[in-house]
């Protein structure tokens, strides 16, 4: 019973993640108009069967440019993630396996970054090295990798008392390989499952960014980008309001739910 | 009590150095020459403000001697003044935390309000149908663009139906009414950003409140005390609430950083004076002094929250007190 | 109110770029930053000029601003959030009339003497300042020295470093001889006056009067809640009258969209519209008959600079073949929804200074690339770009971050670019880093940026070969001796009819050059609260009478909101 409440998230959260990486990765046979193909005799058109979503203030196509925003969306939300696990479970492999002072200045670290509005610290550097996909990956990441390692740590001080890992120590394997082939790979999961939820943060963070201006560079179609030019057609164009907040509202659901029901089956289990 | 709470604060030492010297680092990782400011075509403006950033940081010191010293200014909260308006930086933080700790605090309130008992009810039937109706809800709000939540809640009860004042702090014109009218001019005011910062963050405490309530409702003295045939509603707010609610103090020390945060988008949309405007603003001109400031003040900020979390735990739960380091 | 005192800051050269650049960025004071010229009301015939004399004292006018002041020091300045307020804060000693003549502010007259090398104000008498100590010539001087002081940090020495010296010939009179004849010089005096008795000796970083300042002007100050609102009051003894209104009150709303949806429930006055608000917007029964919309050419223009250091746009025909191939009408349909008008050199077509013989280049690809044939670009490995010495031609156009206008225009220009094989790329920078690390630096290949203009056209700062210094204006480095020598003589020129011939010269040989693609002078939008009486669009704007604005009782949407005498 429980067990397949749980699975009901993963599936609709899981399902909707699939179709969307589908459709992004098939972008260009998907998109039905060039996403930044200007056409002012078409500005601002509700939808239509022509334009399934209207177009924006440009003339350029919301769905298709909707479509395109999801690469971009998509890609900041798993490479802000990636980097976020990286840094985070080297840090927290290192601090859980040799403890002592290693995990005590690492766990200050933490604490200290811990301390910081992380949107705070996104603003000042996005705005001191600039705007591009990559950066804004980078920087999210950067400034998102503490929770990662706290629950790495936490896993690995677990993990490090169990039999098979102290065989392995007796049998004389070095630090490396015990933690990449008996740390890492059980530690893991717990990992996995915040790193969904924090997929969908991401793509939140980025379209907060995009709000105040200092998002992905347009004519770029990130979601957040799209958004930010509905600010300017309220109540006019209610389609560019409506559809990119969807988007984004459905697909960070979407990965909350998921993660959550993996949270879920993995307590249970 | 009293040695908990200097232990407490003496634990908090090592993190203010880790905080100062981030901040430090920070200051030094400007690309280029740190004192390279200024959003100002004047150059007779850049260069005064590159030599107050010089003077006041000491960048020609050796970095211990820069280091030390400038710890030893933001220790009396002497933040330098402000490279846009003159203005020390601690005045200007000092003007803007009311109205920014006002509103977190009411959203607080509002997340526990609505959150506490959505997880409490849930956690008595898991998977229910109030339990999925409540897990989607409070996730909703959590992955819903708070801006976006905003404009539209700004443009429905703000323009449409006119409920509400769209944006601001009070009304124009009530300082001379009297104070009970001055309130719900005030109240009306803070109704849509308290609501749309409360809905972001309902899901964390919702949540939590929820897995607490149900691993509490497993052990064995609950167990019990049903058996004992308490009625429910006496098992669960009598015996269980009162273990499943001490873990949430320490979500509410931790929720400080993300709050400040996010009041820069709410903020700016509502057209609310806050520390969150502040530091946009301080962003966007450059505004090294104030944004220093307000980084480290923000962090200190965290501290204090934290600390008061440990301490409303350890008023809570005498164990932590007596026994060893909490949290 | 805020334009007619904005057009006394004539000739403050730095404030140019800062105007336009910033005021895309912040739209909403658009119109207090672009002066204006022809009378087009759009919506509603402009209301007959003088004040009804049956105008009721009282209510408030509420102003929405998208950024707040910094500094109300009149020559510190230097954001347009700040010259709002000083504007209604204090006078200069001219400013322009709606005709666009020069009349007396706190100058009652004044007489140009020795073929323009001296001037002698006299001043008004019985002025105060807002703290009843009467305004005298020491005060000018007072102001003058602060200016022209290398340790005051303002951005508007620059005209005033002319004058040879400036003596107090008695409390009501002031001589300035300027070191050679200078034609800007008068209107320059449109800077605002500084108290002597509150700032002598008073220290720029830390003086109060930077957030309390004290003017002589029609408003007083009373209060600023940093970051919320400014609140002014009327001044009941401003040498001209007091004003209707009991209150300017401006509130700062920081999002543009907060900005419209306030004016949609009457919470704001008087603001600044987007084109597409203006277009697509307000036509509701709602904003017909709570609003009235203006319309009138900002006086000021868009463009795109080229770095003439660049060899590829070093060369004449390839910045004409960059204006034959960018489609201006295209821009202005699509960016402003026709709201603008195609630019066709450093003047607004109201100038005087403006060469109706100047004919802007048609929209022709196919001349453009004959052009650049011409300067060796083909496309010689058929990947369809141009190039030349197996270089393609690509470049960055840089653009400031928050200006939504330049960012659509650019993606224009980058697709008309590319359909004759140029390559563009193009990058939003945030303002502050736009200056210092690409404007400043001279770093950058082309740029997409605005100039707001004062009335006077000297081009001096923008383009004369001697600005291009780091932190002056010709950052585009234009180098023309002939434009040189004429930019100089239009300043030592006084008479009106010989210095147009001046600059209509000027214009021509600029617009032959093509140092910048000149885009677009956009229209300035403002919309005001229809209760108001006497709001009127003359060429400088509708502002200049703010005094002269009332509200009919019956109309008060602040009646409790009285001035306690």
């Amino acid at each position: 019973m429980r067990r397949r409440a749980a699975d009901l998230w993963v599936r609709i959260g899981g399902g909707v993640i699939v179709a969307l990486a589908v459709l992004a990765v098939a972008a260009p046979s998907a998109a039905t108009h060039d996403p930044n193909a200007i056409d002012l005799l078409e500005a601002l058109q509700p939808p239509s069967a022509l334009h399934w979503l209207g177009t924006d203030s440009l003339g350029r196509d919301l769905y298709s440019r909707l479509v395109f925003g999801a690469r971009i969306s998509l890609l900041v939300g798993v490479g802000a993630i990636g980097v976020a696990m990286l840094i985070g479970t080297a840090l927290g492999l290192a601090a859980g396996w040799y403890g002592g002072w290693v995990d005590s200045a690492l766990m200050r670290f933490v604490d200290v970054m811990l301390c910081f509005p992380t949107f705070f610290l996104l603003l000042a550097i996005v705005a001191l090295i600039g705007q591009s996909v990559a950066n804004i990956i980078l920087i999210i990441g950067v400034t998102g990798w503490m929770g990662v390692a706290r629950l790495v740590r936490a896993e690995v001080l677990s993990l490090k008392e169990r039999e098979f890992i102290q065989a392995a120590r007796v049998l004389g394997f070095g630090a490396g390989r015990i933690m990449w082939r008996h740390l890492l790979p059980n530690a893991l999961s717990p990992v996995l499952v915040s790193a969904t939820l924090g997929i969908g943060s991401a793509i939140l963070v980025e379209s907060g960014l995009s709000f105040l201006g200092l998002g992905v560079q347009p004519p770029t179609p990130s979601w957040g980008n799209l958004l930010i030019d509905a600010k300017g057609t309220l109540g006019v164009a209610w389609w560019l309001t409506l559809y990119p907040g969807l988007a984004i509202l459905c697909t960070v659901l979407a990965f909350n739910l998921l993660g959550e029901g993996l949270r879920e089956r993995l307590g249970r289990s | 009590m009293l040695t908990y709470l200097i232990r407490r604060v003496l634990g908090l030492i090592p993190l203010g150095i880790g905080i100062t010297l981030l901040c430090f680092v920070v200051i030094h990782l400007t690309p280029g020459d740190p004192a390279v400011v200024g959003t100002d075509l004047n150059p007779k403006i850049s260069l005064q403000a590159r030599q107050r950033i010089k003077e006041f940081y000491g960048l020609n010191d050796p970095l211990p001697v820069q280091y030390g010293r400038w710890v030893a200014r933001v220790a009396r909260l002497d933040f330098g003044r402000s490279l846009a308006d003159n203005r020390p930086v601690s005045e200007k933080i000092a003007e803007r935390i009311p109205v920014t700790l006002t509103i977190n605090v009411l959203s607080m309130l509002l997340i526990l309000l609505l959150g506490l008992p959505i997880g409490i009810v849930a956690a008595a039937k898991p998977h229910g149908v109030f339990d999925h109706a409540t897990t989607l809800l409070v996730f909703l709000g959590f992955s819903m663009p708070t801006f976006w939540l905003a404009l539209l809640l700004m443009q429905w009860l703000g323009v449409q139906w006119q409920w509400l004042p769209i944006s601001g702090l009070q009304g124009l014109g009530t300082d001379s009414w009297p104070w009970w009218e001055r309130g719900w001019d005030l109240a009306r005011h803070l109704a849509l950003p308290v609501f749309v910062s409360a809905f972001g963050g309902l899901a964390g405490v919702a949540r939590y409140m929820r897995s607490q309530m149900v691993d509490v409702l497993q052990q064995d003295y609950i167990r019990t005390a049903r058996a004992k045939g308490l009625p429910e509603p006496r098992v669960l707010f009598d015996h269980a609430l009162r273990n499943a609610l001490l873990p949430i103090i320490t979500i509410l020390g931790l929720s400080v950083p993300g709050l400040l945060g996010g009041s820069v988008i709410f903020e700016t949309i509502f057209a609310i004076p806050g520390l969150g405007r502040l530091y946009y603003d301080a962003v966007m001109a450059r505004d090294l002094m104030t944004v220093m400031g307000l980084l480290t003040i923000s962090a200190g900020l965290t501290l204090l929250g934290n600390l008061l979390a440990d301490l409303a735990y350890a008023y809570a739960d005498p164990r932590i007190r007596v026994g060893g380091q909490g949290g | 109110m805020t334009p007619a005192r904005r057009s006394n800051a004539v000739g403050r050269a730095p404030h140019r770029l800062r105007g336009i650049a910033r005021s895309a960025a912040f739209l909403a004071t658009f119109l207090f930053v672009c002066q204006v010229v022809p009378l087009r009301a759009e919506n509603q015939p402009a209301a007959g000029l003088p004040a009804a004399p049956a105008a009721q004292a009282g209510d408030t006018l509420v102003a929405g601003s998208i950024g707040d002041a910094r500094n109300l020091i009149p020559i510190l300045a230097s954001d347009s959030a700040s010259a709002d307020i000083c504007g209604l804060v204090f006078n200069g000693l001219v400013k322009y009339a709606p005709d666009l003549t020069l009349v007396g502010d706190l100058a009652e007259r004044w007489e140009v003497q020795e073929g323009g090398l001296v001037i002698v104000f006299h001043l008004r008498p019985g002025v105060r300042w807002h703290d009843e100590v009467p305004f005298t010539a020491q005060d000018v001087r007072f102001t003058y020295e602060r200016l022209v002081d290398p340790g005051t940090p303002t951005p508007y020495s620059g005209d005033f470093e002319r004058i040879e010296r400036l003596e107090v010939m008695d409390e009501l009179t002031v001589r300035v001889r300027y070191k050679e004849p200078f034609a800007p010089g008068l209107a320059s005096w449109g800077m605002w006056m500084m108290p002597r008795h509150l700032l002598e000796g008073a220290d720029w970083q830390t003086t109060p009067f930077a957030r309390r300042p004290i003017g002589t002007g029609p408003f007083r100050f009373r209060r600023w809640k940093t970051g919320e609102s400014i609140e002014l009051i009327a001044n009941p003894s401003y040498f001209e009258h007091r004003p209707h209104v009991d209150r300017h009150f401006t509130r700062i709303i920081p999002d543009q969209a907060t900005m419209f949806l306030e004016l949609s429930t009457e919470q704001v006055d008087l603001s600044g519209l987007t084109p597409l608000q203006f277009r697509r917007q307000i036509d509701t029964p709602f904003f017909r008959t709570h609003y009235r919309v203006f319309r009138y050419p900002a006086f000021g223009y868009t463009y795109v600079g080229y770095n003439l250091r660049d060899p590829r746009f070093a060369d004449r025909r390839v910045r004409q073949a960059l204006n034959l191939a960018i489609n201006k009408e295209e821009i202005i349909d699509g960016v402003l929804l026709g709201l603008g008008r195609v630019s066709t050199g450093p003047f607004p077509p109201e100038s005087w200074a403006y060469d109706e013989a100047v004919t802007p280049a048609p929209y022709d690809p196919a001349q453009a690339k004959d052009l650049l044939a011409e300067a060796g670009w083909r496309d010689s490995d058929g990947d369809g770009w141009l190039d030349l010495e197996g270089q393609p031609f690509r470049f960055t156009l840089l653009t400031n971050q928050g200006n939504d206008q330049r960012q659509k225009a650019a993606e224009i220009i980058q697709r008309r670019l590319k359909e004759i094989g140029i390559q563009v790329e193009i990058r939003v920078v945030e303002w502050s880093a736009f200056l210092s690390q690409f404007i400043d630096a001279r770093n950058f290949e082309a740029i997409l940026l605005g100039w707001g203009l004062s009335r006077d056209p000297d081009l001096f700062d923008i383009f004369h070969s001697s600005k291009t210094k780091p932190g002056e204006f010709n950052f585009v480095g234009y180098n023309n001796e002939d434009v040189d020598r004429l930019i100089l003589e239009g300043r030592r020129t006084f008479d009106q009819a010989e210095r147009a011939a001046i600059y209509k010269r000027i214009h021509a040989l600029i617009y032959e050059d093509q140092p910048y693609t000149f885009l677009y002078v956009p229209d300035a939008l403002p919309i005001v609260h229809a209760r108001f009486r006497n709001v009127a669009v003359t060429p400088i704007g509708i502002g200049y009478n703010l005094i002269d604005w009332y509200a009919p009782t019956a109309e008060w949407r602040y009646p409790r909101w009285r001035l306690e005498p």
